[in-house]
């Protein structure tokens, strides 16, 4: 009889921990529901794809964010390299084909040809800033906070100058809209290729010593330099993987409009550090899980599509975000604080 | 002959103001365990981290089984078969016990994917080893110091050294468990591991070691060899070298004044897990000190007094008025003040300058008619205190990031002064700080005394107090176990270090 | 005799040491080289009317700057500045039908309460103030463009806007005088009161600051408060340039405001840094934008010199800052 009781009340306690574990995709499944409740339209298929591609492209840039914030950094620069990426890739890969004969624009701004060099160097350009931010980080001790403020400058303006403020069109550039348009067996493959992205950072870090040098190099960097780990090595990868998920975000997004946009991304790099908070990485370094950061994305790309459903407009929506910003963010500091 | 094990030759080490290491040589043979003692700031520490590589030396040379070596940097003391146990445990609280064991020696298969079944099960082998059953997929930051300190040693062990540095590893352990773990260490000795052992419970010291080196104010000064006939006072003896009591008479005799004024009285004063049931009376010009080996609990006893942390249960009486303080600030304003022991971090602003860290907390004194700081009032008394306290500063509006150690320890009692508080309290007074300035630190504890303050000094250095204090409290494990009087003749360091060191007192916890 | 010839000799060398290792003396330096480098080839920049618009200019990033370095010397960060701009200039604005004193009078003092906000969040909450002026940010930003549906707010019939921004007092644009007259006012309370003596030992090190006795709490809501109360002085000066409010108007100015104080030497670990430092970097900051409109290379290079100046100058700060040996 003791015993049952006894039984009882862990099971009561596990549930309780059960909850507290999985918070985020309990706010997930209410928020599904609130959504099926408030609108009609919400299960509809365009309403989803629309939702999965926003996922998508914050999702990428949250990601590259969570693994900066882990090894206690912020990039201020992920919105800047979504533009600058893509134009500058553009711009360099004119260039090189040019000596080839191959002319990759006509009319102006339509982008007609060299699709596959465009691609790789979006995403050797990205990563490379990354890297050129974190390099400045870790060797001239500037703090990220500034370096990335100063990188987030200076790329929005490179772009600007590069496409003197004209969007570049896709359109006529074959094959330009299928990452942001196509489906494999109805699910779209920008969705796929976020989740395969996601999945991977997740396995990785699991499974590979990567995860271990980050989550050391944030939580403790001195027990890190104690066991010999070269953390100032690993802060760069972070801001490297940071830059390049910010170029593949960037291919999402243009492929989806087929157009770059010199804004394009402005303003996402507040939008990737709020969802790394929702998702449970801290500012603190070490502490937060990808997959969080991958259930906030979404927490947080539903809120605003029931928002918008209901009809709310823009400007209650930056409110809430903002709200939730400060909530996550408490609630953090408040769980740590009574586990301490 | 073989080569020994280990040999260090003529080993020097600075660090900004201070001589950590001053020509060390030792010897360690395989299957031996070679012991280093010596008070606080000897150097013991500072070796043990040139072996395994957190920190290359000055100069000196290294040899392993003969072959000269370079320890560059601690991936390198491990390929050389070195393993060391941090005196503070290094741990990535945010990560598991697993991962922290196999912190950058991670097991994998095909080089790529890591083995967790196969780490796993190593560290509960460790583990088990060691006697110690712990969830190795708990985070560190859920388990206990003594779990900590043991995951501590499983990481050193993990790697199957040659070479072991334990650097105090038995401070949080209970006599049961380091009973346990003297038998591990045995073991290891005996299947012929070399093992550098720190300690300050000389018992234990005395049980364990092959061989005990001495050291004294970064040099080894002597071996003993313990047997049946070494005494603990022996080795006391050796650590404090022949000088033993020479610097009394710097000590005035106390001022036992006719009437006692009680300033300060605690009554049964406890927080959980820190110290307990702490009973004492302070009189006005009197200076009491606390002796005991770090993590007794005496810095804690300290910030309660401040407010700086609240106690659990007890009561505490300033002058006859029962207090509890919230906040720091309340400390203050009943004329309580701590000179904490890490100055750098608790006490100053290094980046601002010698007045500005005077008088931050009279800064209400330091008003004109409009409100405002009165600048030359401000400067008058921040010159009266760098003169008084003979702070060397080129003036006083030098950064105290530029001063040394020991002008920099005079500007936090330069503080206290200038609000002119009638309780201070200090944490180690002289640490990192030289001999000349030590001396100086002395005599300005001493006269304040004998202008009515009251001072509670704790300090590792017992001659320090000696120095200082009428009356020193022995607090081991959080209680008070002994008090010592000026005017009896335990009043000496050789007496009570042996009550500091003795191994009959272990945590109860 | 001889004593003192070498305390002389001594001070000079320390004041040689000092001069190389203060911030404010190389910005000095680096804008004295920018302005005759910067009038040899572009001439126009030294005429009266470019110079007193580079003051104008300089006059609005610069007041919202100045509490943006009050806020950085306790150790914390406002990001939240442009939005406490829009809002309370859109408070402000709703009640421009009542006159402009009261509208302005209104602007003050919402600038100061979400201040206060900001301040309580960062001390109650204890959430890295990063966090709760990002949110902020976001709140107050949403609800400029609420309480006025997107719309603007024109200036025509209130006189006393559109002087603060681009009337004259003795040849003096307006934004100089107010400008510097918050520049000395903030600097002078810096130097001469309890409070300003515990932001800095507050933002040198808050535990040590804690321990002596300063109420924290206090201290970081005080500085918020100010960094809302200049960011609201800054907007009317800033809205009058185009003779309208809108609920966007800030947007973006929490960044600059940063980047200015930075640049005028002010620490991002708290503790150091000075107004005057803040100014002046507010005019080194207008002068090279100048220049570079003026030299016609093109308005999109500002942003990526002043991204550029930004990393450069904390790197040069750096470097000074290292410690000897």
């Amino acid at each position: 009889m003791a015993s049952d009781t006894a039984s009882f009340n862990g099971k009561s306690i596990i549930s309780i921990k059960f909850i507290k574990d999985n918070m985020l995709v309990f706010i997930l499944f209410l928020e599904l529901i609130m959504g099926v409740i408030l609108s009609p339209v919400f299960l509809g298929k365009s309403n989803i794809y629309s939702i999965l591609i926003n996922l998508t492209i914050f999702g990428l840039l949250a990601i590259g964010q969570s693994l900066v914030m882990l090894v206690k950094e912020i990039d201020l620069s992920v919105g800047a390299i979504m533009a600058f990426g893509p134009i500058a890739a553009i711009a360099l890969s004119k260039k090189i084909l040019a000596v080839s004969g191959t002319e990759i624009i006509v009319g102006g701004n339509y982008v007609v040809d060299g699709l596959a060099l465009i691609v790789v160097l979006v995403l050797f350009i990205s990563a490379l800033i990354g890297v050129l931010n974190g390099v400045i980080r870790v060797k001239a001790q500037v703090p990220s906070l500034i370096v990335t403020l100063g990188m987030l400058y200076v790329l929005s303006g490179l772009s600007y100058i590069l496409s003197g403020g004209y969007s570049l069109y896709l359109t006529n550039l074959e094959g330009a809209k299928w990452l942001g348009n196509t489906k494999l067996a109805s699910i779209p493959v920008n969705f796929i290729l976020f989740l395969t992205v996601g999945v991977l950072v997740i396995l990785v870090l699991k499974y590979t010593k990567v995860g271990h040098r980050i989550y050391s190099t944030g939580g403790n960097e001195k027990a890190a330099i104690y066991s010999g780990i070269n953390t100032k090595f690993w802060k760069v990868i972070a801001f490297g993987l940071s830059g390049l998920c910010a170029g593949i975000s960037a291919l999402v997004y243009s492929s989806r409009l087929e157009s770059v946009e010199t804004i394009q991304g402005s303003g996402y790099e507040l939008i990737s550090i709020a969802i790394a908070v929702i998702g449970g990485i801290t500012l603190e370094g070490g502490r937060g899980k990808i997959f969080g950061t991958i259930i906030a994305s979404a927490i947080l790309c539903i809120m605003l599509n029931i928002l918008s459903l209901v009809g709310l407009i823009a400007w209650y929506k930056t409110i809430i975000v903002g709200l939730i910003i400060i909530g996550a963010a408490s609630q953090h500091a408040f769980s740590r604080r009574t586990t301490e | 002959m073989q080569e020994p094990l280990l040999f260090l030759k003529n080993i020097h080490k600075q660090f900004p103001g201070v001589k950590a290491l001053r020509g060390v040589d030792l010897t360690l043979e395989k299957g031996k365990i070679v012991s280093l003692v010596g008070t606080n700031g000897a150097g013991k520490s500072t070796l043990s981290n040139i072996i395994a590589g957190i920190y290359p030396p000055d100069s000196g040379e290294i040899f392993i089984e003969g072959k000269s070596v370079t320890i560059s940097d601690p991936k390198v003391a491990e390929q050389l078969g070195v393993g060391i146990v941090h005196q503070e445990p290094t741990l990535a609280l945010n990560m598991t016990v697993v991962e922290n064991i196999f912190l950058n020696k991670e097991l994998t298969r095909n080089r790529i994917l890591l083995d967790l079944k196969k780490m796993k099960q190593e560290s509960e082998k460790v583990l088990e080893f060691l006697g110690f059953q712990i969830n190795v997929d708990k985070k560190v930051e859920e388990l206990t110091l003594v779990e900590k300190e043991v995951v501590a040693i499983a990481q050193a062990m993990l790697v199957k050294p040659r070479i072991l540095i334990l650097d105090e590893v038995t401070a949080p352990l209970n006599k049961g468990e380091v009973d346990h773990l003297f038998k591990i260490i045995k073991d290891l000795r005996n299947n012929g591991m070399g093992i550098i052992f720190i300690g300050h419970k000389l018992q234990e010291i005395i049980e364990i070691s092959d061989s005990i080196m001495v050291f004294r104010d970064g040099k080894n000064v002597g071996e003993l060899i313990p047997s049946e006939k070494l005494s603990e006072k022996e080795v006391i003896a050796l650590m404090l070298g022949v000088t033993l009591n020479e610097d009394l008479e710097a000590g005035e005799k106390a001022s036992e004044s006719e009437q006692r004024e009680e300033v300060l009285n605690l009554i049964n004063l406890s927080k959980q897990g820190l110290y307990e049931n702490i009973n004492f009376t302070l009189y006005k010009g009197e200076a009491v000190g606390f002796a005991g080996l770090k993590g007794s609990g005496i810095t804690e006893l300290f910030q309660s007094l401040q407010g700086i942390i609240t106690f659990d249960d007890g009561e505490m009486y300033v002058k006859t008025r029962r207090v509890k303080f919230k906040n720091p600030k309340d400390g203050i304003d009943a004329g309580i003040g701590m000179v904490t022991n890490d100055r750098q971090k608790e006490g100053l602003a290094l980046t601002l300058d010698v007045k500005e860290n005077i008088s931050v907390s009279s800064l209400k004194y330091l008003l004109n008619k409009l409100k405002l700081i009165d600048t030359k009032l401000l400067k008058d008394k921040a010159e009266k205190y760098v003169q008084a306290l003979s702070i060397k500063t080129p003036s006083i509006n030098q950064f105290v990031q530029n001063l040394s150690g020991g002008n920099q320890q005079k500007i936090v009692i330069a503080k206290w002064l200038l609000k002119n508080l009638d309780i201070i309290l200090v944490d180690e007074p002289t640490r990192g700080v030289d001999v000349k300035a030590k001396n100086e630190i002395y005599k300005l504890l001493l006269n304040e005394k004998n202008n009515g303050k009251s001072l509670l000094v704790a300090s590792p250095e017992i001659r320090e107090l000696l120095n200082i204090c009428d009356r020193i409290l022995i607090v081991i494990g959080g209680r008070i176990v002994a008090e010592v009087h000026r005017n009896t003749k335990e009043f000496n360091e050789e007496d009570i270090l042996s009550i500091i060191h003795s191994s009959h007192h272990y945590n109860t916890a | 005799m001889e004593d003192m010839v070498i305390a002389n000799e001594m001070n000079k060398n320390n004041l040689r040491q000092a001069l190389l290792k203060n911030h404010t003396f190389i910005l000095f330096i680096i804008m004295a080289c920018v302005m005759i480098i910067g009038s040899i080839f572009v001439p126009s920049l030294m005429q009266k009317d470019n110079l007193l618009n580079v003051l104008r200019l300089a006059s609005i990033v610069g007041l919202a700057a100045i509490g943006s370095t009050v806020v950085l010397l306790v150790g914390e960060i406002d990001l939240s500045i442009g939005s406490i701009m829009s809002l309370s200039l859109v408070t402000g604005g709703l009640m421009v039908g009542y006159g402009s004193v009261p509208a302005l009078t209104v602007t003050c003092l919402t600038g100061i309460i979400l201040g206060i906000v900001n301040g309580v969040f960062v001390t109650k909450l204890k959430i890295n103030s990063l966090m709760v002026t990002l949110g902020t940010m976001s709140v107050f930003g949403g609800l400029a463009n609420v309480a006025t549906r997107g719309q603007s707010i024109f200036l025509y019939d209130s006189p006393l806007y559109l002087w603060l921004g681009r009337g004259y007092i003795g040849g003096i644009p307006v934004p100089v005088i107010i400008f510097l007259s918050v520049g000395i006012i903030l600097s002078l309370l810096l130097r001469f009161t309890k409070t300003g003596k515990e932001i800095y030992f507050t933002g040198a090190n808050k535990r040590a600051a804690w321990i002596s006795g300063i109420n924290i709490n206090k201290i970081k809501i005080t500085a918020y408060a100010v960094s809302g109360l200049t960011a609201a002085l800054a907007g009317p000066l800033l809205s009058s340039q185009t003779n309208r409010i809108t609920p966007i108007q800030g947007v973006g100015f929490e960044l600059s405001a940063i980047a200015v104080a930075v640049l005028g030497g002010t620490s991002l670990s708290g503790g150091k840094g000075t107004v005057i430092g803040t100014i002046l970097g507010a005019l080194t900051f207008q002068l090279l934008l100048n220049i570079l409109t003026l030299s016609g290379v093109g308005t999109y290079m500002e942003q990526v010199l002043k991204g550029f100046l930004l990393i450069v100058i904390v790197v040069v700060y750096q470097v000074v800052d290292k410690p000897r040996g």
